[in-house]
């Protein structure tokens, strides 16, 4: 007994991280018993179903799936209807858009597997992509297929699964277009054996790509016609995205703290107020227009204000966040291009955060930075 | 179908095209005699004149009473109208196409008349429990696409019946009055003999139309109390943009090209609309492979089978189009929404059609300003306005409102005139033919002048992207006497300062909005929104002016010191000197800071010395350094050209300029010089008559000590001599 439940806490305390499909294992195996629609082939789930896993719902036979995507219903259709297309998906966002989470979890619903995994970067070689030999075999034997290890995409088509790029644009682009033939045509040929791999039904890929970054590689026409783009929305209102601001600051930052640090709701709201007005053109109130700079400020961009703000304040400051320990970060966050975001941001300072009489503090504190 | 068989009620959707490709063939299948339309009685008249080819949907039914413009209806129409065909119908096959409706005179006066239409959605209810977002959708996908051989209006009918059980309607009397009349109306063309009635209504009242289940003498006793205002109604011309934005009478529709395309091609509808998308992308060269259509149709099809739908309807297909041909980027969105689901079709009416209450109220206009022979007489005609005069008032008034109306008849001479207080204004005024057809395009936007002002104006002021052109219709509304579209324009200014990126945009802006707040109006609301306008765009011109100096081209060069001057004199008119403080600072700052455009470094120097903000003593050493320092001629003739431009006093009483400027013309070698000559010509043609003759004077004066020392022989040659002198000669008494 006490053998049987060591083995049970290992698992579940050596992976600091299981995949989604062990995690919600059983809203997977739920939906599975509950499904009646009409299932493609080699998808574990019918397109519904698939929908219902990422947006939450209420079984038939009382099973509560809970929601993995926080946000519009039609950004996860089009994702879903993608991937039953010819064409692979492109999830493009601002970083904070939870684009490999979708990812992830539309892997692990439709093939069940959602470790099928490339990491884009800029090294990345061909050969992750494709396939790649085991050189002491191959010395040994030759070319013969037991010397060859496959990549997750060679997997991916020879199982009928989703497979997913983390970062496609990070790839250098000669990389990136030896995706083309595996997307067009469906075909991996491995001219060494003398043979090809050919995908099976339920073979497709998931991509994410950050549409803001500078210095990416850009996608040539040719692959990015092989690809439906899905774009990634920032989050809806105030309230959510204060809230997850909220729950990441109290995960990266705050554990790390001995002492208990309370979260500093307050700024947390003022600072997410000032990003998304930035962003969006328009006060939170609809009342004012006001210019866009050209920074991305996201809400992975607040979560680092806050942090920075955090550490300021913890080592060098009251031990309480304020105005002054923000300010510095707020202005490094959104001028990002001197010659035009200086003006920008000094407009908006002295219109709008003047103009707000509960926001004093903050006013002078950016004045003075 | 319904029992009484010698009518028969057609229960359709406003503006729906499967409703009326249904109602075409039931039509064809039961040939009716008589054609009753839900439409307000008084509006026969314009029913009447339907069968005039030169009409052209969509269009606009215009029932008005002539004494009370306010009382109006627009009642659109498609060529996808149910209504519209039925008509059509009626007239090709000679029959009575009737209008059956209470007629609108009657309607305007029973209160909730309006409200009894858009607010309560019945069908509402209905999408909702079968869970459709929004009602639009869930009659688009049950019966304007659904495409069988089945004869739905019976099942319309049964479902309404159904609906109307459920609520009561006891309350709404322009509900009850309305049906009541509409009954009516059935039996009178059953008495009078007609076999088979096809009356054409919305969905909704198909119950309530059963003449059999309501007692004649009841229905009687509640219309008797009620008398119609006399009413006149016509055809206006009508653009899908109004379709989709204003309602109007019954339901209006989010997407008529849409609508337009179901009704065209009945078959393959995603396959012609993407296409067309794809076509309008290419247009604003996005690149969109062939390929990539048919991939987004079947991305349309899976996402329509993921939401359990028979076919895409338009947010399947839009969503497609936006992931597969516009990569996602969702500015494509706009366009696609604009051309291809609200559309840019516009109407046509000929002039065989009444007048519009426009054309009359713009006739009533020129009678009372006095311009009758004026707008006769095929000429160009002179007037002078002396505006404490009553009539010349009106004729103002209504000229000013005309040029808002993009009906350029007067052309106003002397622009200056009105705001420097005087109460003359000066006109010329030609009629041309085509502002005819203007006045009925412009119907569309309202039934008086300042009425269809108000609504084109604001229409392009949310169009347009330049301030400057709001800040002119702004200062032109206040000339026209037009309060609250003003109000509004200065609101939608206010809504703009803060995002407009154009510098040079935003001191053009200031210009007429000095003028107003220092010359005035009677007009209280924009007394108080132009001083915080002139706030706003006061901080941001100071924040940004720096960069109106960047990366300009030499038209652009050219023309922006006239610009900063104009900004200059704005904000001294109104004594800010602060402001003036900053501005002075960025115009030193630039004029010695490097990069920027020669011409315009030259020109601010000049301002800086007029300003007295840089000494006589400072501004010669800083020509002469510049003219010596400057390597490459070109930059300096354009610093030159800049400085000299508009300067002839400075040239005049400046001695050491001339001194300076003299030395330095005359090191240039010969085909340098010519080179630059055209610049220099530019530069010196535009002084006054005046001027030119003085330099001409000194020079002549100066002549000894000129030619004689520091032109001497060996620097200017013969040929020189030959070519130049009488250039210099030409320019300067040239006028």
């Amino acid at each position: 007994m006490a053998k049987k439940k060591a083995s049970v806490d290992l698992s579940n305390t050596q992976v600091l991280r299981p995949p989604a499909e062990d995690v919600y294992r059983h809203e997977l195996d739920a939906l599975i018993a509950n499904d009646k629609g009409h299932r493609p082939e080699h998808w574990r789930l019918s397109p519904g179903a698939v929908r219902t896993y990422l947006m939450g719902g209420k079984l038939a036979d009382g099973t509560i799936i809970a929601p993995k995507y926080i946000g519009q219903a039609r950004i996860i259709e089009a994702a879903i209807a993608t991937l039953l297309t010819d064409r692979a998906l492109l999830l493009l966002g601002v970083p904070g858009t939870a684009k490999t989470w979708v990812a992830e979890h539309l892997a692990a619903a439709i093939s069940g597997d959602s470790t099928r995994l490339i990491q884009g970067t800029s090294g990345l070689a061909e050969e992750a992509l494709r396939y790649s030999w085991n050189y002491a075999r191959l010395l040994q034997e030759g070319p013969v297929q037991e010397a060859l290890v496959p990549s997750p995409i060679y997997h991916a088509m020879t199982d009928g699964a989703i497979v997913r790029i983390e970062e496609l644009t990070r790839i250098p682009s000669d990389v990136q277009d030896s995706l083309i033939t595996i997307l067009s045509e469906k075909i991996l040929p491995v001219p060494e054996l003398n043979s090809r791999v050919q995908a099976l039904p339920g073979f497709n890929l998931i991509a994410t790509a950050n549409d803001r970054d500078r210095g990416i590689n850009d996608l040539s026409s040719a692959l990015r016609r092989r690809f439906n783009t899905v774009v990634m929305p920032m989050p809806a209102s105030l309230k959510e995205e204060v809230q997850i601001v909220q729950d990441r600051v109290r995960t990266d930052f705050l554990h790390t703290m001995k002492e208990e640090i309370p979260i500093p709701v307050k700024e947390i709201e003022r600072l997410v107020t000032v990003f998304r007005e930035l962003r969006s053109g328009r006060t939170e109130d609809q009342q004012e227009k006001v210019k866009r700079p050209s920074a991305t400020l996201s809400a992975a961009e607040a979560i680092s204000v806050i942090n920075q703000g955090l550490a300021m304040a913890h080592y060098f400051g009251s031990g309480q966040l304020t105005a002054q320990d923000l300010a510095p970060g707020i202005r490094q966050a959104v001028i990002k291009d001197p010659s035009t975001d200086t003006e920008i941001w000094m407009e908006y300072r002295d219109t709008i955060l003047k103009g707000r009489t509960e926001w004093a503090d903050l006013y002078e504190a950016c004045r003075a930075d | 179908m319904n029992p009484i068989d010698s009518i028969r009620i057609y229960g359709i959707r406003h503006h729906g095209p499967g409703s009326a490709r249904r109602l075409m063939e039931a039509f064809h299948l039961w040939k009716p005699d008589c054609v009753l339309i839900e439409c307000p009685s008084d509006g026969q008249e314009a029913l009447d004149l339907i069968g005039d080819v030169g009409l052209v949907p969509p269009l606009a039914m215009l029932i008005y009473s002539p004494n009370q413009p306010e009382l109006a209806a627009h009642l659109p129409f498609a060529r996808f109208s149910p209504e519209w065909l039925a008509a059509r119908y009626a007239t090709t096959h000679h029959l009575p196409a009737i209008a059956m409706d209470l007629p609108w005179g009657i309607q305007t006066k029973v209160e909730n008349a309006h409200s009894s239409r858009g607010q309560n959605d019945p069908f509402g209810l209905v999408a909702q429990t079968m869970g459709y977002s929004d009602t639009e959708r869930w009659w688009e996908y049950y019966f304007e696409q659904v495409h069988g051989d089945e004869d739905l209006f019976p099942a319309i009918g049964q479902l309404m019946s159904d609906i109307r059980k459920e609520i009561d309607h006891h309350q709404d009397a322009a509900l009850l009055l309305r049906e009541a009349w509409m009954r009516r109306a059935i039996r009178e063309y059953k008495h009078r003999g007609f076999q088979r009635i096809a009356v054409v209504c919305g969905a909704y009242h198909v119950p309530e139309l059963d003449v059999k289940r309501f007692d004649e003498a009841t229905d009687q006793r509640l219309l008797e109390n009620h008398h119609p205002l006399a009413m006149a109604s016509t055809w206006v011309p009508w653009t899908y943009h109004h379709l989709a934005t204003r309602s109007g009478y019954g339901a209006g529709v989010l997407s008529p090209a849409w609508y337009d395309l179901l009704y065209e091609h009945q078959k393959k509808t995603s396959i012609h609309w993407m296409s067309r998308t794809a076509q309008l992308l290419r247009s604003k060269d996005l690149s969109v492979p062939p390929a990539s259509v048919p991939a987004a149709v079947e991305m349309a099809e899976a996402l329509a089978t993921l939401r359990g739908m028979h076919q895409p309807g338009f947010h399947e297909l839009e969503e497609a189009a936006l992931a597969t041909l516009a990569y996602g980027d969702d500015q494509w969105l706009e366009i696609i929404r604009e051309k291809n689901l609200i559309g840019d079709r516009m109407g046509k009416v000929p002039d065989t059609i009444p007048r519009t209450p426009l054309q009359e109220d713009f006739h009533a206009a020129v009678r009372s300003a006095r311009l009758k022979r004026a707008f006769e007489t095929p000429d160009k005609v002179a007037l002078d306005l002396d505006l404490r005069k009553g009539s010349n008032h009106v004729a103002s008034i209504l000229l000013h409102r005309l040029q808002l109306l993009d009906l350029p008849w007067g052309t106003w001479k002397s622009q200056s005139d009105r705001v420097k207080g005087s109460f003359r204004e000066r006109w010329t005024l030609h009629w041309k033919k085509q502002f005819g057809m203007r006045l009925l395009e412009a119907g569309l936007w309202g039934l008086t002048i300042p009425e269809a002002v108000h609504a084109y104006i604001l229409h392009r002021a949310n169009e347009t992207s330049q301030m400057s052109l709001i800040s002119r219709w702004l200062r032109e509304c206040l000339l026209a006497d037009l309060p609250l579209t003003s109000t509004d324009l200065s609101h939608i200014l206010m809504d703009r300062v803060a995002e407009s990126q154009d510098i040079e945009d935003l001191m053009k802006t200031l210009t007429p909005l000095v003028y107003i707040h220092l010359y005035g109006t009677d007009d209280r609301s924009s007394d108080q929104t132009v001083p915080i306008l002139l706030d706003r765009l006061i901080i941001r011109i100071c924040v940004g002016l720096p960069g109106a100096f960047v990366g300009l081209s030499d038209e652009q060069a050219f023309e922006l010191p006239g610009r900063i001057k104009q900004l200059l004199m704005d904000i001294r008119l109104l004594d800010r000197k602060e402001d003036e403080g900053v501005i002075i600072q960025t115009l030193e700052q630039v004029a010695i800071a490097p990069g920027i455009h020669p011409f315009v470094q030259g020109a601010l120097t000049r301002f800086l010395v007029e300003e007295g903000n840089l000494s006589r003593h400072h501004f010669v050493r800083r020509l002469a350094e510049y003219l010596q320092n400057q390597s490459d001629l070109a930059q300096a003739a354009s610093w030159c050209s800049g400085l000299m431009t508009g300067a002839e006093a400075l040239l005049l009483h400046q001695p050491d300029l001339w001194e300076s400027l003299n030395v330095w013309v005359n090191a240039i070698p010969e085909e340098d010089f010519s080179n630059i000559l055209p610049l220099l010509r530019r530069t010196f043609s535009g002084y006054s008559p005046g001027a030119k003759r003085q330099i001409a004077i000194m020079l002549h004066r100066r002549q000894p000590v000129t030619i004689n020392n520091t032109v001497s022989e060996n620097l200017l040659t013969d040929v020189q001599k030959a070519v130049l002198l009488p250039v210099l000669r030409r320019w300067l008494f040239d006028t």
